[in-house]
């Protein structure tokens, strides 16, 4: 900004205000970085997730009893727990495990919860009263009491974990979605629709949803993150990955006891995870802008 | 509501039926009958205990109009008149509270979905707003497929040729097709948005005030181009304005509404030349004028503003604001009747000819 | 009250000299206003004319700095009673706006706070004259009977959803008049309004300027309203004045092909015509470069010099100053047969 600033008294016009549309012509890093960054940080950890072992040549189940609570070093990057395993090699493998719990427990939510809103606002009526009362009920309970209280009910595992957050959160998307369906359906693009006689399916699917769904996508971008954040804070009280399986809560949890002594057990799984979380949130503003400028 | 006041409502509404001229209407290509369109409003929970009637918006009051086929006709009013909502009743974008429209020999409400759906092109609109009238992610050549793929207007492997067509007729290009329409003008977008209308080969076209957003010299542009359309194309158009200058070089016959009534209707030089409503004088002496000898003061006798369609004043729904109202304008409503050669007006006290 | 000839009019109030407002963004470049240049006199209404997206709306806003961040000026001086408010600073510009300058919007929903009731937004702009609570509660009453409101008692009590528009419009031209300001902007003050309504306000507007003696600088897009309301016009094209004159000079004898074909696209009153003329093409993009003059790709008479130097504003008539290389109208009229969609208006007169 300043810089622009700076050459304005000079009048020169920039190079990139030739180009015809906003924005064609400008490349995409100087339009939107915090895209690409959060790109470059969200493919780093798939690619991480895809093939942990091009990371790491040690075995993540390896209990090394004579190498107990080291330091981090050149051998053990992040250094190694109480047990004696490498706490970098367990964050690489617990990756995968995380990145599919982020994925799959806001995915569905984002799916069903969008289709919920699109139907809801695009009809209204008795079934839109209903449903936003029913809304009402879940988001009343906070968060994560209710994903303990069903994690509690269903047991312990990976599945049911990623079932509690399905419960849970998808009351954001169908709001989110069913407010802007409002709006486009007053809006005179959706009426032409109607007075060319297409069916309820094609507008709402071909001339409603692509108009609303950028709100929705930028959510589930931080989504991901939240329900990573929330699956490890259920691995850290116990509830949610079984102890020997590397997941980044569990280990995060099981260095609580020797913060004082070995603060790396915690400190840099839970580095790690803010990275990975700043990726998807940079990603979501990144979409944010791509999205919403278009129009 | 008093008695009265109840049978003279319904005796206006017998007269007006009978006001719409019968001698043309095998001709009518759209007849719309003592349509009514109410929005119920929303009653508090105390309302509702205490049983209190539910509010209505009355919108569009009693209207009965007739098109012709090839004929436009102005639909003039200020914002609020209902003329928007009369316009989306017709095609069916809202159901008629009472009254029905007839179309082409057929009564839209005893359609199913169905039927209705398929008879759909046959009316089409032009919006307002050239910004939200437009997806704004399909592009020029993707809303034109769409309609013409839909209505089945012709073969699959015509379509781009007919897309083509269309962006001739309505003066775009042919490399402006593959465009979002961001990347148009406000005067190019309502271009598409005429030729999303025309592509469903209809017979009547409502343009609801297609030019209000536009500038003067854009505004011109378009007006003459649906000129050019209507002729080349035989199209029957309402068209819908605030300006009743600018529906005259469009309309053959104008219709003059005030909050959700018609009150005068008559052939475009015989209004313009002869208005006998004085609201009708009001609109034509109101707007800002470009002559010399003019005073700079008001113009306009109307006093006041739009009372509210909630509330709507008894009797004539204008004397409130008309410096002619006598004390049976306060009570009595007037009717649509002929002034000579199918001039109707609404007025007990008409202006002079 | 009757028409007012320019030569009735006082002294200087406002002097725009060579302004030139650029919008500035990491991409682009938007030469919203370029070089323009006028005066307003006291008691006079001046009107800028364009349509939309020719800059007035910026010029106007840029006099007193209220514009968006990447709105810069980027030369020229605006001196306000001999004062040069370029070179005020934030603190001076705000007391201008407070005392001096008041100004109405086209749409009063956004100017207006939807939240408080109409007595407290007066008592806002009242504060600075240090007047008690009935004191300004008092002063307010007296503001809105002047502007023509019914029971102006009640009607401070409301909010302003309650009003109806010509009502808003009303409200916001008597909080505007409340710090008594010598110069009034007035950006499309009518365009939002029904004509029944805005008649009343275009009467009301007349009237004020008359009863408190100040000047009017109003931003439009309507010719009819610039002949009810002006002494003296300039139109913008592109960011540029292109034609300025006193308005019956500018309406009845017209130079600028631009300003021909405006009052040619016009709808009129008593018009014979069936065909609107309309100017062909669309205005330029102002984030392009533009060579020569703005208008010559839509202007019927338009040359190779035309296409390549901008036109200086020459004067026709005494102060009547065009923007064209052919405003001698016998020039034009050599050049090419005149099609009639630019005829001279009253070229006679």
């Amino acid at each position: 900004m300043s810089a622009d600033a700076s050459t304005a008294p000079g009048l020169k016009m920039p190079e990139k205000g030739k180009a015809k549309a906003k924005g064609k012509g400008v490349p995409i890093w100087r339009r939107s970085p915090s895209l690409v960054i959060g790109a470059v940080i969200v493919l780093a950890t798939c690619v991480v997730a895809a093939f942990p072992s091009l990371f790491t040549s040690q075995d993540p189940l390896a209990l090394n009893p004579k190498e107990m609570l080291l330091p981090p070093s050149p051998q053990h990057l992040f250094g190694t727990d109480n047990f004696g395993y490498d706490v970098f090699t367990r964050v690489i493998y617990a990756t995968r495990l995380d990145l599919l719990i982020g994925v799959a427990s806001a995915g569905m939510p984002f799916l069903v919860g969008s289709a919920l809103g699109l139907v809801c606002g695009y009809y209204g009526g008795k079934f839109d009263a209903f449903m936003m009362r029913v809304l009402d009920v879940f988001m009343a309970f906070p968060f994560m009491v209710l994903a303990i209280a069903i994690v509690a009910i269903l047991g312990n595992g990976v599945t049911n974990l990623i079932i509690a957050m399905w419960v849970v959160s998808w009351p954001p998307y169908t709001r989110l979605v069913r407010a802007e369906v409002l709006i486009a359906k007053g809006s005179e693009y959706v009426q032409a629709a109607r007075t060319l006689g297409y069916s309820d399916l094609k507008i709402m699917f071909r001339h409603i949803l692509p108009n609303v769904i950028s709100s929705s996508i930028v959510y589930l971008a931080s989504d991901i993150v939240m329900c990573i954040m929330s699956a490890a804070t259920l691995s850290f009280l116990g509830l949610g990955v079984p102890s020997p399986t590397p997941e980044w809560g569990a280990i995060i949890s099981g260095g609580k006891g020797f913060i004082s002594t070995a603060w790396w057990i915690s400190a840099l799984p839970g580095l790690v995870m803010v990275v990975v979380g700043l990726g998807f949130s940079l990603l979501g503003d990144g979409l944010n802008d791509l999205l919403r400028t278009r129009d | 509501m008093s008695t009265t006041a109840n049978a003279a409502e319904a005796t206006e509404k017998n007269e007006a039926v009978t006001a719409v001229p019968t001698e043309r209407a095998d001709a009518e290509l759209l007849e719309a009958n003592g349509l009514v369109k109410r929005f119920p409003l929303k009653r508090t929970i105390f309302d509702a205990m205490l049983h209190k009637e539910r509010k209505a918006l009355t919108a569009v009051d009693d209207v009965s109009l007739t098109l012709a086929q090839g004929e436009t006709l102005g639909l003039v009013g200020e914002s609020g008149c209902g003329k928007s909502t009369l316009a989306r009743t017709i095609i069916n974008l809202y159901r008629p509270t009472e009254g029905k429209v007839v179309f082409d020999g057929t009564d839209l409400a005893s359609l199913s979905k169905r039927e209705l759906r398929e008879r759909c092109g046959d009316i089409q609109m032009i919006f307002q707003d050239p910004y939200s009238s437009l997806n704004p992610r399909m592009t020029v050549r993707q809303v034109l497929r769409e309609v013409l793929l839909h209505r089945g207007a012709c073969e699959r492997d015509k379509v781009d040729a007919e897309v083509m067509r269309l962006l001739g007729l309505v003066g775009l290009s042919e490399d402006q097709a593959d465009r979002l329409p961001s990347a148009f003008s406000g005067g190019q977008r309502q271009r598409i948005g005429i030729a999303r209308a025309l592509a469903a080969r209809p017979k009547l076209i409502i343009a609801d005030e297609p030019v209000s957003a536009l500038d003067v010299s854009i505004q011109a542009q378009i007006i003459n181009l649906l000129i050019d359309l209507k002729e080349r194309l035989d199209l029957s158009i309402l068209f819908i304005s605030h300006d009743l200058r600018v529906v005259r070089y469009i309309s053959d016959r104008v219709a003059v509404m005030y909050l959700g009534s018609i009150v005068e209707t008559a052939t475009t030089d015989e209004l313009y030349d002869h208005p006998l409503h004085p609201y009708t004088q009001t609109l034509l002496e109101a707007a800002p004028s470009m002559e010399e000898s003019r005073v700079k003061e008001t113009k306009t006798f109307a006093k006041g503003e739009l009372p509210s369609p909630i509330n709507m004043p008894s009797g004539c729904r204008f004397h409130p604001r008309c410096p002619y109202a006598t004390e049976r304008c306060k009570t009595e409503r007037p009717c649509l009747r002929d002034a000579g050669d199918g001039h109707l007006v609404a007025c007990h006290n008409p202006l002079e000819g | 009250m009757t028409y007012q000839t320019p030569a009735q009019s006082g002294g200087t109030l406002l002097e725009v000299k060579d302004l030139s407002m650029f919008y500035l963004t990491k991409s682009s470049c938007v030469r919203a206003v370029n070089e323009v240049t006028f005066t307003v006199r006291e008691g006079e209404t001046f009107g800028l004319v364009g349509e939309s997206g020719c800059g007035k709306s910026t010029a106007v806003r840029s006099l007193i700095r209220l514009l968006p961040e990447a709105g810069k000026i980027v030369s020229g001086t605006i001196t306000y009673k001999g004062q040069d408010v370029t070179a005020m600073s934030e603190r001076e510009v705000r007391r201008l706006r407070g005392r001096e300058i008041g100004m109405i919007f086209q749409d009063p929903m956004t100017s207006l706070n939807p939240v408080t009731k109409v007595s407290k937004q007066f008592y806002e702009s009242l504060k600075a004259e240090g007047l008690s609570r009935r004191e300004m509660r008092e002063r307010a009453i007296e503001l809105l009977r002047l502007v023509d409101i019914p029971e102006p008692e009640q009607r401070l009590d409301n909010y302003v959803h309650e009003m109806s528009g010509g009502m808003r419009q009303r409200v916001m031209i008597a909080i505007a008049l409340a710090s008594r300001p010598k110069l009034l902007l007035a950006d499309e003050p009518t365009t939002a309004l029904d004509v029944t309504i805005q008649d009343q306000i275009i009467a009301l507007l007349n009237s004020l300027r008359a009863k408190l003696g100040m000047s009017v600088l109003l931003v439009t897009h309507d010719l009819g309203v610039v002949n009810e309301m002006c002494d003296h016009v300039a139109v913008m094209y592109a960011g540029r004045i292109v034609e300025t004159a006193d308005t019956h000079g500018l309406l009845h004898d017209s130079r600028h092909p631009y300003t021909c074909g405006l009052i040619n696209s016009l709808p009129a009153e008593h018009d014979t015509r069936t065909r609107l003329e309309p100017i062909h093409g669309a205005p330029p993009n102002l984030a392009q470069e533009i060579v020569g003059c703005p208008f010559a790709p839509r202007c019927p008479y338009a040359t190779d010099v035309c296409r390549s130097v901008l036109p200086e504003m020459s004067e026709v008539a005494p102060g009547h100053q065009v923007r064209c290389h052919h405003a001698d109208p016998t020039d034009r009229a050599r050049m090419t047969e005149p099609t009639s969609s630019v005829t001279l208006q009253g070229g006679a007169a």
